[in-house]
């Protein structure tokens, strides 16, 4: 392990408690401000604040900071990254509670802490602890849900794919899981409607069916296809509203379907089937079912036996932290559909569920170490390249 | 009428240059203290701590010390407090000798003998939006302007329940009962947009030299003891714009309320501004409906206070007076 490797990991333990104060304020900064890109203006007031002045904002909302230690121009970047999702919390569920061991709340163990880890990651090696001797870029790239998730993550690479050489996600609560392979996905929007219809009129015709009746048919065919074993095929029905009012019948309804897949000849493969089952469904009940593509990710293995990968889990070991290799986030095929190298790992432990998220502090300062070392294992690549 | 408390009032915002601030205290050779005082504020208390120790200790050096001053709680509130790097003070063991109330006020006033500061700021344990501003806004007053003695804070303050967040009702004891106490009796206060503010900093030349209720008539009780000293040109009052917490029911404001009363009566007969033809009672009475019967449930509040503190020898002699 390099030296200044060394002497960062001496360093980090100091960082606990910014980087939960800070994932603390990010996360309740939104309510103050009425900032079109709340989570971006954080960001930027903060680095700021901690004078880092040489940030640089694109078009796109990415707010990036290039730290180049290295002398030779011709060297590459790694890329660390975090997706900013802009939360919709209300205040009142802003507010985190903590505990010895514990921080509570909505969102802190997402956009917050990971952005945090960002933000004073960045501050110490840019400003108190030697850097190792690779050139890093601090990328925080703006995510809305669903539509237009990726475009400012793509953009950004799109600029600067030629000088990355390898790239980490930075996540939230997943200490230990090195994502390094990416699951096909995509997401359908399917609609349905019937003729208006009261009660009555299902009693004259015995054969009438709902826009509900309709999607509900659709969802029990698409899942009871028996999909070939090794495809890894899952059809997920994510959501299936109508428009149910009182004693009435829907004539409106929509269902939202993410098909997924390891393998990008079985996601298309399945794509087709889900389309063939709803023209024969459409032409059978004699209705109109639309169909419409919100989201495409292909599939992506490219990591499977890559040196970033295999350096990653050895140094990892070294450093003690149970790891197992996992799926990326769907944001790391950006990266790996244009062959850069991309890994993703967490900070700490906790969890995400409806009635209670949650990160336990302990574990940060390990989730830090795994980081830096990360960054190390940009270095040693890099260096055996050279060679 | 010139308004020495409006013309004193301020913004956070005009005081966010924490480095200036840093600079000023250094530049008048000041220490400066911060005191949480708590009963069982476990869900907050941590984050208080967390957030004001990172950003006006460790990266800005504005504050010398955080202290929690607690009053026996129940909860893990004095655990979390040392956790994030309070110095914790159990109340009750704080100058023994002169033993020891239950009350807000009571742990304020024992803070006064086991804090260093030259100011002393002391903000609620139960604020859900904690932020720096809560501390370096009424500092920046302090430090910016030597005429200010002691400074509040003032703030939007919607109320917080189970069913989220509603943006405005907060205040009602200021509003129903002390704005109108002063409007009659001390008009030269009345322009304190929230005097009941449970945020504020003073000079401890100042703090020193007030008496203390040991319950919630402290606050009340320090602006009519300054006013009363030096009048209103040492007060000031800093905008922190919105303060969220979970509010109290009607019942808790309305004992409030009677400690308040208490206070300011005392206060109207010792200036000689009033005088009460028998003793007012000390308990206060609510009526509790059970079914088709109405009881009454009486509480017992004292309205016991604390003497300036220069007036112990043992402050004296900690301090050198």
């Amino acid at each position: 392990m390099p030296d200044r490797t060394k002497s960062l990991y001496s360093r980090l333990e100091e960082l606990r408690d910014s980087i939960l104060s800070d994932a603390i304020m990010f996360n309740q900064f939104t309510y103050e401000t009425r900032a079109k890109q709340p989570e971006q203006e954080y960001i930027t007031r903060k680095l700021e604040e901690l004078n880092i002045d040489d940030y640089e904002v694109d078009e796109a909302g990415n707010v990036f900071v290039q730290l180049n230690t290295t002398r030779d121009l011709a060297d590459k970047s790694l890329l660390l990254f975090v997706q900013v999702h802009h939360n919709k919390f209300s205040i009142a569920d802003r507010f985190i509670e903590l505990s010895s061991e514990r921080a509570f709340g909505a969102g802190i163990a997402e956009s917050a802490l990971a952005a945090s880890v960002l933000i004073n990651l960045l501050h110490l090696l840019k400003n108190e602890a030697p850097p190792p001797e690779v050139n890093v870029i601090f990328l925080f790239s703006p995510a809305p849900e669903f539509e237009g998730r990726f475009s400012a993550l793509e953009s950004f690479v799109e600029r600067y794919q030629h000088n990355l050489a390898a790239a980490v996600e930075v996540n939230g609560i997943t200490l230990g899981e090195i994502g390094y392979r990416s699951v096909g996905e995509y997401t359908l929007d399917i609609r349905s409607r019937t003729p208006l219809m009261e009660w009555n009129d299902t009693i004259k015709q015995v054969d009438a069916v709902s826009a509900m009746d309709v999607l509900t048919e659709l969802a029990s065919r698409l899942k009871n296809i028996g999909w070939p074993a090794k495809s890894g095929v899952f059809i997920n029905i994510a959501n299936l509203t109508s428009n149910m009012k009182l004693h009435k019948i829907p004539n409106k309804a929509m269902m939202r379907l993410d098909i997924m897949a390891h393998d990008n000849s079985y996601l298309d493969f399945a794509k087709n089937v889900v389309e063939a089952t709803v023209a024969k469904l459409s032409k059978e009940l004699k209705t109109v079912i639309e169909m419409k593509e919100v989201m495409h990710i292909p599939s992506n293995t490219m990591m499977e036996n890559h040196a970033f990968l295999q350096k990653a889990i050895e140094i990892f070991k070294v450093n003690n932290i149970r790891t197992k290799l996992a799926l990326i986030n769907d944001e790391a095929t950006v990266l790996l559909s244009r062959g850069v190298p991309c890994l993703s790992t967490g900070v700490t432990r906790g969890e995400v569920a409806l009635e209670e998220e949650y990160i336990e502090i302990k574990p940060i300062a390990s989730g830090l170490k795994a980081l830096v070392s990360l960054i190390a294992v940009t270095q040693l690549t890099m260096e055996e390249r050279k060679e | 009428m010139k308004d020495h408390i409006l013309k004193n009032t301020f913004h956070h915002s005009d005081f966010n240059d924490i480095k200036k601030l840093v600079e000023l205290k250094e530049a008048q050779g000041l220490k400066i203290s911060l005191a949480f005082p708590t009963l069982n504020e476990e869900k907050t208390i941590g984050k208080e701590i967390l957030i004001i120790k990172n950003e006006l200790v460790d990266r800005h050096p504005l504050l010398d010390e955080i202290a929690v001053i607690d009053s026996d709680s129940t909860d893990a509130t004095r655990e979390i407090a040392a956790e994030f790097g309070a110095n914790v003070f159990v109340s009750s063991e704080i100058l023994p000798q002169y033993g020891s109330y239950r009350g807000k006020g009571e742990n304020l006033w024992k803070s006064l003998y086991v804090l260093e500061g030259d100011i002393i700021v002391w903000i609620d344990a139960d604020i859900n939006n904690i932020h720096p501003k809560f501390v370096y806004g009424l500092l920046g007053a302090l430090l910016n302007y030597h005429e200010l003695e002691y400074v509040k804070a003032f703030y939007e303050r919607p109320l917080s329940g189970e069913h989220g967040i509603r943006r405005s009702g907060g205040g009602r004891v200021t509003e129903i009962l002390t704005r109108p106490l002063f409007s009659t009796f001390f008009p030269e206060l009345a322009s304190l947009i929230q005097p009941l503010s449970g945020e504020y900093a003073g000079r401890r030349r100042l703090l020193e030299q007030l008496s203390f209720s040991v319950g919630y008539g402290v606050e009340i009780g320090h602006l009519l003891d300054i006013f009363r000293m030096q009048g209103t040109q040492v007060l000031g009052q800093v905008d922190l714009d919105m303060r969220i917490h979970r509010n109290q029911d009607i019942r808790s404001l309305s004992r409030m309320s009677f400690a308040l009363l208490n206070t300011v009566l005392k206060r109207l007969e010792t200036y000689g501004k009033m005088t009460l033809g028998e003793t007012a009672n000390t308990e206060h009475i609510a009526i509790n409906v059970e079914g088709d019967r109405h009881l009454l449930e009486k509480t017992p509040i004292l309205p016991l206070e604390r003497p300036p503190m220069v007036t112990l020898k043992e402050y004296r002699s900690k301090f050198g007076k």
